[in-house]
């Protein structure tokens, strides 16, 4: 794995678990709990904590690639297999899934502006200032974007205290009986659970921007165990808080438990939670959006990255201002989900298998030329 | 290409300008009406003295080198014989007319023959100290407890009281000359062994390859050798207390200090640094802490709390407890401007009282805090300007803002709240938090002679974030802060006491 990355732009290689835990969490975390009940009910918490452990796998399976290709990110891997032409094609569409995921996200946290917060101010000025904020963070390259990811993940942590506010109104019996469901309920549970933990396959273009690349692993894989564990506890905690019934005509849950928070000072927490949460949302946004430009400006030669920045800006504040009818949300929806988990569970799997014959057959290759040489 | 080839020429060239023979350096010398140039003895009429009477110390021309000379002119045949002839050990026998120039501008008479024009004498009798306050209080930094020594506008007296202070081998001072025009002397100060060579010279560099004709005052030196000259925060802490500076010294940063400079500037700095003074050392642990979180939190409630006031009063009404929103509705009843006119009228009024009393001499600054605190904020409330509670907020605020320590700090904390006025005013809530993320965005690329300016909190490093709210006891906090990469980490090992286990503590 040489890189081609100069050794002051890199980040240390805990920020790997920050980088990974902040592309994770999104906006789908706050209305995934009415979802996912429509398979295994209440077990429906069991594929979210399974599903966390194939994470793992797959996780590792990305390490293998990027170990695999000659400049240690997906980019070089494409070239390297596919050939320039072929290869340069595929980064250009996983540059256009990037930048998808990236302007869906920004898209839902309007909507949730809109239906919670402000009701009157129209999405071009939300998408105005957030274009602008996206410019200034991504602009500053990927020490800044690691900066947001990092605050992104300190600062609402503390959101998390807000839970044991909610402590005194859980009924613990709504959890049992346990495994009551069939195979097919979870399976259902599990295909709506898994764009949950959508987010981290940016470390295929990430990767060599990480110092001491061999030792980080281990903080991918301790973003991954608390992704698991910060999601099965939410989803616990919306089960025990509301009965099933209830529970599938919400359609933000988490924000309807959190509007229960009253303190003395303050009347209607969920503002503050909503506003927090642009600290969750932006890092993803931010990291999704400047590795679809990473994929781009490494595949087209002499692409300006602050041109390409400006102009997939100007793309987002279309979208987010003109196509604002409930039919766009719902195909976009439908098309991120799709594409993300055809890209984690189909092509990743995919890409390691080359990965995997690659290097047999390198290894054969060299065996028999050793072989050759030695019989000589 | 072309342009290249001009730049290079223009800069070899100089902007001043240059004296060919000695000649014109005298002549050009003798346009200045404080230029003297005299003879002295009426034997060797060909002996001549010029000097710069601004420039010299001229008591001890009249009282030591005339008479000497006077006395002894029988002997003087050379000018190499001046040294057995005057009391003074500083003589410099030089033909080179650039010496000349520099000697003379350096505060040196010059001795020479008027029928032999190839030699000349330097002999260097400068009152650096001429004109110059004597006293040394630390004025603008001020602390109960601790010394009060503070630095002057003149560099030997400072360095004297560094080294003074720093009494070791290891203390070095490198000194570079910076200015084409003024040549200003700029002493690097640091620990040999301890602070990180990247640092000096990174700072080294930056201060040979500036060009600049004249610098001022050492802040606006800190600005031309900056990281990031358009960010409103300082990126040096500038100091006036020697107490600070040691301390940074000892800690593994450098200081520069420069002449004519009341002020060192420390570097690199990061951002908590502002908010600890030097008076939290000389305070018990416990105290100190309180007080740095106390400053902390200052500085967070001056810069949030308008915005807040502007943000919840716009939009989010509902966020006030009903047992809260009385009071704020009578008080804002009769007010007919939008929060945000409100707020931006009474900010805008402390900063013209601020700029105001700064520039005031004393005694008229004390009516205008009377005229300002007392008659305006009640006659604004009075006249239903303002709302009596957003008076107490802004007040609170700008007191709270006064509380950072270092001045420059201070002044960004200040500015700093008008972007979040603005952004609460069209975007509520978010936009305090978009206007937070600009500020993180903004805060991560900011570097301090290349080192991360907002270090232990972001890149998180190890050991140095409690370091950056509180203050640890002195037992405890015996090594010098990682982020700062010092060659040696440990400062002291402190002993176990050894008191008896009988006598003084029986009971």
């Amino acid at each position: 794995m040489n890189s081609i990355v100069k050794e002051n732009k890199m980040v240390s290689s805990y920020f790997l678990f920050f980088l990974v835990h902040s592309t994770q969490t999104g906006v789908l975390f706050l209305q995934i709990q009415s979802t996912i009940i429509k398979g295994a009910g209440h077990d429906a918490w069991i594929p979210i904590l399974l599903l966390g452990i194939m994470m793992h796998v797959l996780f590792l399976m990305m390490l293998y690639i990027l170990k695999n290709s000659s400049t240690g990110d997906i980019i070089s891997f494409h070239r390297d297999v596919f050939g320039k032409v072929f290869g340069g094609l595929l980064n250009l569409i996983m540059a256009t899934y990037f930048s998808m995921v990236s302007l869906y996200v920004l898209y839902t946290y309007i909507d949730i502006l809109q239906i919670w917060v402000f009701d009157g101010i129209p999405s071009w000025e939300f998408s105005l200032l957030f274009s602008v904020l996206i410019y200034y963070i991504v602009v500053g390259g990927f020490r800044v974007v690691t900066a947001i990811a990092y605050w992104g993940v300190v600062i609402p942590s503390f959101l998390l205290l807000s839970f044991l506010y909610l402590l005194d109104y859980v009924e613990t019996s709504r959890l049992i009986p346990l495994f009551q469901y069939g195979v097919k309920d979870y399976l259902l549970s599990a295909k709506e659970a898994a764009p949950l933990y959508l987010g981290f396959e940016n470390v295929l273009v990430f990767f060599p921007f990480i110092k001491n690349r061999e030792k980080s692993t281990k903080w991918g894989h301790i973003a991954l165990l608390y992704t698991t564990f910060i999601y099965t506890l939410v989803t616990l905690f919306a089960f025990i808080y509301f009965s099933q019934e209830k529970l599938e005509h919400l359609a933000w849950p988490v924000l309807t438990m959190i509007k229960m928070i009253q303190f003395p000072v303050l009347e209607r927490f969920e503002f503050i939670f909503i506003f927090t949460w642009l600290l969750v949302v932006m890092p993803v946004i931010c990291i999704y959006l400047w590795s679809a430009i990473r994929s781009i400006k490494l595949t087209i030669p002499k692409t300006k990255p602050t041109y390409l920045l400006v102009c997939l800006l100007v793309v987002f504040h279309f979208v987010n201002n003109q196509l604002t009818e409930i039919q766009y949300s719902h195909l976009m929806a439908k098309i991120v989900d799709y594409s993300g988990l055809i890209f984690l569970f189909g092509y990743v799997p995919f890409l390691f298998l080359i990965a995997v014959v690659r290097k047999k057959l390198k290894k054969g290759s060299k065996q028999i030329q050793t072989g050759e040489g030695k019989s000589q | 290409m072309f342009r290249k080839k001009r730049v290079r020429r223009r800069s070899v060239k100089g902007y001043e300008t240059t004296e060919k023979t000695i000649g014109e350096v005298f002549e050009k010398a003798k346009k200045s009406s404080d230029f003297t140039t005299v003879t002295p003895l009426e034997k060797y009429p060909s002996l001549v003295i010029s000097f710069y009477e601004t420039l010299i110390d001229s008591k001890v021309f009249f009282q030591s080198v005339l008479p000497s000379l006077k006395e002894k002119a029988s002997e003087l045949k050379e000018l190499s014989a001046l040294k057995n002839i005057i009391p003074i050990e500083k003589i410099k026998i030089t033909t080179d007319h650039t010496e000349v120039e520099k000697g003379l501008y350096d505060g040196a008479i010059v001795i020479y023959f008027e029928d032999k024009k190839e030699e000349y004498a330097l002999l260097n009798i400068a009152d650096h100290r001429l004109g110059q306050r004597e006293t040394n209080d630390t004025q603008n930094e001020f602390s109960v407890i601790g010394p009060k020594v503070g630095f002057i506008e003149d560099l030997s007296t400072n360095l004297h009281l560094i080294r003074d202070h720093l009494s070791t081998s290891d203390l070095i001072f490198e000194e570079v000359t910076v200015g084409s025009r003024e040549r200003t002397k700029v002493v690097l100060a640091y620990l040999d062994g301890v602070t990180n060579p990247d640092y000096v010279n990174t700072a080294k560099q930056r201060l040979k390859e500036l060009d600049i004709d004249v610098t001022t005052d050492n802040t606006q030196l800190e600005q031309l050798i900056t990281d990031d000259s358009t960010t409103p925060f300082p990126l040096y802490i500038t100091t006036e207390r020697v107490d600070r500076v040691v301390n940074a010294i000892v800690t593994g940063q450098v200081v520069l200090i420069s002449d004519k400079s009341s002020y060192a500037v420390i570097g690199p700095a990061t951002l908590m640094d502002f908010f600890s003074n030097p008076e939290d050392f000389y305070l018990p642990s416990i105290i100190a802490s309180f007080f740095k979180l106390i400053r902390i939190f200052g500085m967070l409630f001056s810069i949030f709390a308008t915005s807040f006031y502007v943000a919840i009063l716009t939009f989010h009404f509902e966020v006030i407890p009903k047992d809260l929103l009385g009071p704020i509705i009578f008080s804002r009843a009769n007010v007919p401007f939008p929060p945000v006119i409100e707020v931006l009228f009474l900010e805008v009024t402390i900063d013209l009282l601020r700029e105001a009393g700064a520039r005031l001499p004393t005694k008229i600054g004390q009516t205008l805090g009377i005229v300002g605190g007392i008659v305006i904020g009640q006659a604004t409330v009075e006249a239903a300007l303002t709302s009596n509670i957003l008076l107490i907020i802004v007040a609170l605020a700008a007191l709270s803002s006064f509380t950072t320590p270092i001045y420059k700090m201070s002044n960004a904390v200040r500015l700093l709240r008008y972007p979040f006025i603005l952004f609460a005013a069209i975007w509520g809530g978010l936009g305090i938090y978009v206007g937070l993320l600009f500020l993180i965005a903004h805060l991560a690329r900011l570097k301090s002679f290349g080192a991360p300016f907002f270090a232990p909190l972001y890149p998180y490093r190890r050991g140095g974030v409690a370091v950056s709210f509180i203050r640890p006891t002195l037992t405890k906090y015996n090594k010098r802060p990682w982020y700062l990469r010092p060659l040696s980490l440990k400062r002291y090992s402190p002993v176990k006491d050894k008191d008896p286990e009988e006598g003084l503590n029986s009971e």
